[in-house]
């Protein structure tokens, strides 16, 4: 068989990798709905609809009602309204693959090249793995489908007649369906900026002409940006909304900085602690390297251009997790760039004998990569959950999320038709909008930079701190008659669930693993007040038929937040049984153990916590809070060693985790070992200066056991880092009171009063010394 | 940097890797002492060290009692007996070590050079794996050696005067220390057989010039080849000795089958279920097929002698696991062979940019095998378990093995001096021996040759509960004694209920490696008197958790003990150890599976569904947990589920017969009548004795109003046990119903 037999057959067995990669993307952008956003999109869609206009207020909030608001999204609102009420769920997500197929599609045809399939191959693949990450249903697949076709348009059909009107028309979709629309005038400008510079600026070996445009395609580029530009005006703010992502980057540095604290999609995806972790966006990182690799391969021919677009795009993917993905196709674009210039003997010193071997090894190669590909598909597919309602499976893929929302508790506020201001969770917002509203007005939903982060930080004070006062006041401010939080996407925190379960005024009338409504007893809550008012501390585990579930491995994920819920409210018994419901399920879910863990711990029954703790631990030896709860139960027991033991390999396992130092620190306090007491005290404030109760907390155990030498040490590390702490200043009076050294304690007590002049009880220690002075 | 420094660099990270295989091999050959027979060996050794002579008849065994022994391992049981006086278990794993290394090194000299590292390297690492399973103190070792030396000798100095001096000497040695020591002269059969047809024979390409003998070293060889069958004959027993091997190799398709059935390592390794899995034997597979793609690399110019050789060699390994090793050695031999006449490049159509690169990829290539061999010290170095004795980890290598003899249950007969015929199980007759032998004679031991079949069925069906064999082999051997071992696995239920429910026998003994009963006669009074236990008053030994850490320990003891307490139907002594066990590994499978066999005993079958539904996620691939989970659903009436249990114990056990009868069941109360009797017939031909299953199968039918087929359940339950009080009521019962039935 001849040599072009063999490059037939190569290039044959090249499309089905390629195939393969587009069969994977098809299947998983067929994920269910799960984006948490998606129902305020619909809810607002259909105002839009039914109402004929957009509204420039909100109208969904109480807190923010009749606030200025730029819906920047409302044509993508309109579309899955529409798509939604016609064709449902499904039609949701079909439209999700139709849009995802395009742009994969746009970026093939950018990309393919007969000579190039393997390595484009698997940068597609590489590609899909990270679009994957964000296939949910929101205007971002828009964005991205625009982005992609920006970069089509102008890497490929720059000189076609279409290309302008085709750009001005994607624009004004773009401007009105997603506030990235900036991207688009971006894209040009940065060309624009590269070919001057190509122009005017001596660069080194063949950049100037590398991908260099004729005049005629320079021109075209410049009346491209003007056309652009005006395009984004087509809204209906006009310039407010062409603007407005402009003011949303500015004020980001600002206050609204809280939110890449809080939310998860706004966090880096890289950090110092993991740059060289594996298991955390490997895809991403793997793409980084090769376009970096691509370029230095290609060093003497870099089209700056190129160059630019993947230096913005890196830089802005390193800010957020969010935008990854326009990572991804910008390093796919320099990739595929980059490599035309480059030939496989350029990397690898290897030469096969004859040609037909290396056709017949590209083949195989190809062949072994589809395997691969089909390998991971079925395991992909295989992925699912278990629905306790309906006793059977659900797949991952198609259909609505079952473990994404709080779709029972809601169901039961629409049910029931309560109505009402409802205090509720961030995530909980946008599916009580779309399910809910106008009888259920929200608190707050994902609008971010409609809320504004003052808003955002009450509302995390709140939330996630249990400011009980600052709830009392929004509560008299806007009204609120209803609570609900939401445990579906995360547990709900302590203070605030104990809060309104404690207060006579609020009652619990729903409560299951998606999350626990109250409601204020008001009159218009009379009625479902007497109707479903329940008593948690009677409440008993919901058995579930352990046949009908059969053998399958199933994540017990509901009796679980049951009893993490009924733990939180100190209903121990209760929660045991939903705990041990849980066992009964999967014997080695080690969440449970963990949990029953804690709830023996409060009972102060040690020896049972510390069983269950172990269990845990064992089972999952990389979980930092299992961790810390066994160490503790040590600590409870008195068994330092142990504790010591656990500490530090929490310490080596996550050592810039300043905690563990704290708590190592005090184990060794206990134990009388001051000289690590204090190496390891100064380590964690080192970490950790800002946090000066936990130093101040071991300095009062030192203090205790008589070991005023070391308590004076530590009154001083946390001095010398918060001088105006009035508190350090006070225990170091007690320390030299102690000492026996009257003059130096008074020192420090007038120091503490001079910054806390309210302190009775140093006045008092003041006045003690004085006098023996002045006697 | 040149030429020279790259190939100096390759070559120095050669060495480095030869450094690491010999490491590895250290380690692996350092394992505890853990052989089952070794203790025998040392108590032969030791009678023959002392009476300076080789017993003709067997000493050990109160059933064999005189009976004829060749024993044809008498030197190594000199040998290590020495080894053993000398330096204690340290010195037998010295010895062990020692060589294993030898062995590895002449293979090493068969197939290494400076310019060839890496493929005998790799090939030899192979080997390793395979055959580290088999590091155990045994004359096996040795047979390992020779066979190395061997087809080092002919190989490499064949005609050199002192080669066929060394050849003698091995196989004088070799005849008198394992069993195995005719694959001495097998191999240079083989080679003259290759000789010959590449003299006689027509074959294909070149073979009958690739490797040929010149005509001096064709009648050297010969030569040879009868100077080694000499050498067999040297041994006590002389032409009987030297027949020996072959004697057992032709029995072994008679009535001795039976121990292929029952010994592990006479099983296959490879079976058509496991054949594309790499779950099972892995090594092994990649073995034979790199050693099969030589063959085709090197088709041109195919040694047929080495084809030959390879060919026997898989064939023996494929029928069972002891001969893998074997096969290693000859497929790690034919590889050296074939791969000296392919170049590389025509192996992997490849060739270097520019020689640097050749020999940094060759550094880089070795570079990777040394990284895979430092993993593999580190993972093997870590194996350890928990000893709860001094509540510390053990490591699997050095020292002896705390968790293959039952020597807590040994170290009481001999401390309390306790004598007489003891009946055993087959797998602690060694360690009896060893320890206790004079003063205590075992019933059966790991000699299987001397034994015979006929007298292991025997055994076999007394162990499984054969109450009347038991009382016959009582009287006839006289025994006094029954030690029941229970440290790989549980006695069975029948056996010990029976001997615990029994007044002529006494448990003195009870824990989790061994329950020992004495009968109750005058000699064992003393015994008796001191040491009675009445397990109704059994307290489990609570375990201090915070000693153990978060170290994932397995509580052995608590299984044993909880399965031991559950099969003498002492049930709340079994939950109160399982208890304990779970409270130490929560995750263990087992310990689920018997909780859900106490509920089916108190036919709680609801609550049996649930442990062993969580048994079963905790290990989803054993059957038995499989085959109880089927039972429970049945009972439940969920006949989809029973069924859906079922076909998986079958697919992997197809003659499960307990499976097979539950099947049957299933068919018989879905109306399924053609396939029930299918089942049925199957079951019974494979488990005759299962009474109770009858029994359960001819209620059913009779429930059914399937008179007749019941009324032939019962049948067949009545000729097992025709004594069974209650097959008779059933059977009578099942003829007046009968008569009713009848217009």
């Amino acid at each position: 068989m001849s040599d072009n037999f063999w490059r037939k057959v190569s290039y044959g067995t090249g499309l089905l990798p390629l195939g393969a990669i587009f069969g994977l993307v098809f299947c998983m952008a067929q994920v269910e709905i799960k984006d948490l956003d998606l129902w305020l999109h619909i809810g607002v869609g259909k105002f839009i609809m039914l109402h004929r206009y957009v509204p420039p207020y909100d109208i969904l909030s109480f807190t923010i009602a009749g606030t200025p608001w730029i819906n920047h999204e409302w044509l993508f609102q309109v579309i899955v309204y529409n798509i939604y009420n016609i064709w449902g769920p499904d039609g949701l997500i079909q439209m999700q693959v139709a849009v995802v197929m395009l742009t994969m599609l746009l970026l093939l045809f950018l990309g393919y090249n007969k000579d190039k399939q393997l390595i484009l191959a698997y940068v597609l693949y590489l590609v899909g793995m990270v679009y994957a990450q964000r296939f949910t249903i929101r205007p971002d697949i828009y964005s991205l489908f625009f982005f992609v076709f920006y970069i089509f348009v102008l890497a490929l059909h720059i000189d076609k007649k279409w290309a302008t009107p085709a750009l001005v028309i994607i624009q004004v979709l773009w401007t009105n369906i997603h506030g990235f629309f900036f991207f688009g005038p971006l894209f040009v400008l940065i060309g624009l900026l590269s070919e001057w510079i190509k122009r005017y600026v001596k660069l080194p070996y063949e950049w100037n002409t590398s991908g260099r445009l004729t005049n005629e395609e320079f021109r075209r580029l410049k009346f491209i940006f003007l056309l652009v530009v005006l395009a984004c005006l087509i809204n209906p703010y006009t310039l407010k909304g062409a603007w407005y992502p402009i003011s949303v980057f500015f004020s980001l540095s600002g206050e609204n900085k809280i939110f890449f604290k809080y939310i998860q999609e706004l966090q880096k995806p890289i950090t110092l602690q993991t740059l060289w972790d594996t298991a955390q966006f490997a895809t991403y990182k793997l793409l980084i390297i090769l376009s970096v690799v691509s370029f230095i391969f290609n060093r003497r021919r870099i089209d700056i251009s190129a160059l630019f677009f993947w230096l913005v795009f890196l830089i802005f993917s390193l800010q957020a997790v969010r935008n990854a993905v326009f990572f991804a196709f910008a390093a796919y674009l320099v990739i595929i760039t980059n490599i035309v210039n480059v030939s496989y003997k350029d990397i690898v010193p290897l030469r096969f004998t004859g040609k037909k071997f290396l056709y017949l090894t590209s083949a195989v190669v190809k062949l072994l990569f589809v395997i691969w590909i089909f390998q991971l598909g079925e395991g992909i597919a295989a992925n699912g959950y278990y629905d306790f309602d309906k006793y059977e499976r659900k797949s991952e893929f198609g259909g609505i999320s079952k473990r994404g929302y709080p779709s029972k508790a809601v169901d039961f506020l629409v049910q029931n038709n309560i109505q009402g201001n409802f205090f509720n969770d961030f995530n909980s917002g946008a599916y009580l909008v779309g399910h809910a509203f106008p009888s259920i007005r929200v608190f707050i939903d994902g609008r971010t930079e409609v809320y504004g982060g003052k808003f955002f930080e009450q509302y995390q004070k709140i939330w996630e701190q249990g400011d009980t006062e600052l709830f009392e006041q929004m509560v008299k401010k806007h009204n609120i008659t209803g609570a609900f939080l939401n445990s579906v996407n995360q547990h709900i925190p302590e203070r605030i669930l104990n809060y309104l379960y404690a207060h006579k005024d609020w009652k619990p009338v729903y409560f299951d693993h998606d999350g626990v409504v109250f409601l204020r007893n008001v009159p218009q809550n009379k009625i479902p007040i007497d109707r479903w008012a329940i008593d948690l501390s009677k409440w008993q585990p919901l058995k579930l038929d352990l046949l009908k579930i059969g053998s399958s491995p199933v994540n017990p994920y509901q009796p679980y937040y049951r009893a993490f819920t009924l733990e939180a409210l100190g209903l121990h018994e209760p929660a045991l049984a939903e705990a041990m419901e849980a066992i009964k399920i999967a014997p080695g879910y080690t969440d449970v153990y963990d949990l029953i863990g804690k709830i023996y711990t409060e009972r102060k029954e040690y020896e049972k916590a510390f069983e269950h703790f172990r269990v845990a631990a064992i089972g999952e030896p990389r979980n930092q809070k299992v961790r810390h709860n066994l160490a503790l139960c040590y600590f409870d027991m008195g068994a330092y060693e142990g504790a010591i033991k656990q500490y530090l390999r929490i310490i080596e396992m996550w050592p810039n985790e300043p905690k563990a130092y704290f708590l190592l620190a005090k184990v060794y306090a206990k134990d009388k070992q001051y000289e690590k007491t204090m190496e390891f005290l100064k380590k964690a404030h080192k970490l950790s200066p800002q946090d000066t109760k936990d130093v101040l907390g071991i300095g009062d155990i030192l203090y205790e056991q008589g070991s005023y030498e070391k308590a004076e040490e530590v009154c001083r590390l946390v001095i010398k880092t918060n001088r105006d702490l009035a508190l350090a200043h006070k225990k170091l009076g007690f320390v030299y009171k102690a000492m026996g050294d009257p003059q130096k304690a008074a020192e420090e007590f007038r120091q503490s009063l001079a910054l806390d002049s309210s302190d009775e009880e140093v006045k008092k220690e003041i006045g003690q010394f004085v006098s023996p002075i002045e006697k | 940097m040149s030429e020279w420094f790259w190939k100096r660099l390759s070559f120095f990270v050669g060495g480095a890797a030869v450094f690491s295989l010999f490491w590895s091999i250290l380690l692996a050959a350092n394992v505890e002492i853990k052989d089952l027979d070794l203790w025998l060996h040392l108590a032969a050794g030791r009678y023959i060290v002392e009476h300076h002579h080789i017993p003709l008849e067997d000493v050990f065994s109160c059933a064999l009692a005189h009976k004829p022994w060749s024993n044809h391992e008498w030197l190594f049981q000199v040998i290590v007996y020495f080894f053993y006086r000398l330096a204690g278990f340290d010195g037998l794993i010295g010895l062990q070590a020692v060589v294993v290394a030898v062995t590895f090194a002449f293979l090493l000299m068969l197939g290494y050079s400076r310019k060839r590292q890496f493929a005998p390297l790799l090939m030899l690492f192979l080997v390793l794996l395979i055959c580290q399973f088999r590091f155990t103190l045994r004359p096996e070792i040795f047979s390992l050696l020779f066979f190395a030396l061997y087809l080092y000798i002919l190989a490499v100095h064949l005609t050199s005067r002192w080669g066929v001096w060394i050849l003698f000497l091995v196989q004088v040695l070799w005849s008198n220390i394992h069993g195995f020591f005719i694959l001495g002269p097998f191999i240079i059969a083989v080679k003259v057989c290759g000789e010959w047809m590449k003299r006689h024979v027509s074959l294909p390409s070149q073979w009958n010039q690739a490797g040929r003998l010149s005509l001096k070293e064709y009648a050297w060889l010969r030569e040879v080849f009868f100077v080694v069958l000499l050498a067999c004959l040297f041994n006590p027993y002389f032409i009987k000795g030297a027949w020996y091997p072959l004697g057992v190799f032709f029995s072994m398709g008679g009535e001795n089958r039976i121990f292929f059935e029952h010994i592990q390592e006479l099983q296959s390794p490879i079976t058509w279920e496991t054949l594309f899995s790499w779950r099972y034997y892995p090594d092994l597979k990649w073995l034979i097929l790199l050693s099969f793609l030589s063959f085709l690399w090197n088709w041109r110019r195919m040694d047929i002698g080495a084809l030959m050789f390879w060919i026997v060699f898989l064939f023996s390994a494929l029928h069972a696991v002891r001969n893998i090793t074997f096969f290693a050695f000859a497929a790690y031999f034919v590889f050296c062979v074939n791969s000296q006449h392919v170049p590389m490049a025509r192996v992997l159509r490849l060739r270097f940019a520019h020689r640097n690169y050749k020999h940094g990829g060759a550094a880089a290539l070795k570079a990777l095998l040394i990284i895979w061999m430092v993993q593999f010290i580190h993972q093997n170095s870590l194996r350890a378990y928990y000893d709860f004795d001094k509540e510390s980890w053990k490591s699997e290598f050095g020292g002896v093995s705390l968790q293959n003899y039952p020597h807590r249950a040994v170290d009481f007969l001999i401390k309390n001096n306790i004598r007489g015929h003891f009946f055993n199980d087959f797998n602690s007759g060694a360690y009896l021996i060893g320890r206790t032998f004079p003063r205590i004679k075992v019933f059966i031991d790991g000699r299987t040759e001397v034994y015979g079949a006929v007298f292991f069925k025997r055994y076999d069906k007394i162990w499984n509960g054969d109450k009347r064999l038991f009382e016959e082999a009582v009287r006839d051997y006289h025994l006094t004694g029954a030690f029941l071992n229970s440290v790989q696995a549980p006695a069975p239920g029948e056996l010990i209920s029976y001997l615990y429910a029994d007044k002529d026998w006494v448990l003195v003994y009870f824990d989790y490696d061994a329950a020992i009963f004495l009968r109750d006669i005058p000699e064992n009074k003393k015994w008796i008197e001191s040491h009675r236990v009445d397990l109704s008053q059994w307290q489990t030994k609570k375990t201090e958790l915070l000693g153990l850490g978060l170290n994932k320990i397995t509580p052995s003891r608590y299984v044993n003990r909880a399965y031991a307490l559950f099969n003498m139907k002492l049930y709340d002594k079994a939950i109160q150890e399982t208890e304990e066990g779970m409270r130490i590994e929560p995750y263990n499978a087992r310990l689920y599976m018997l909780l859900g066999k106490l509920n089916i005993e108190n036919k709680d079958y609801a609550k049996a569904f649930e442990n062993l539904r969580k048994a079963k996620l905790l290990d989803a691939e054993d059957i038995w947990i499989r085959y109880y989970l089927a039972f429970s659903l049945y009972h439940l009436d969920e006949m989809r589920g029973a069924k859906e249990q079922c076909r998986f114990v079958l697919k992997k056990r197809p003659e499960h017969a307990k499976a097979l009868f539950l099947s049957a069941l299933i068919a018989a109360r879905e109306q399924d009548y053609d396939l029930y009797q299918q089942t049925l017939e199957k079951a019974h031909r494979l488990a005759p004795q299962s009474v109770e299953e009858l029994l359960r199968m001819g209620d059913l039918l009779s429930l059914q109003r399937e008179y007749g087929r019941a009324q032939a359940v019962y049948a067949m339950a009545i000729e097992a046990d025709p004594d069974d009080t209650k097959i008779k009521k059933a059977l009578e019962d099942i003829g007046l119903k009968m008569r009713r039935a009848i217009p």
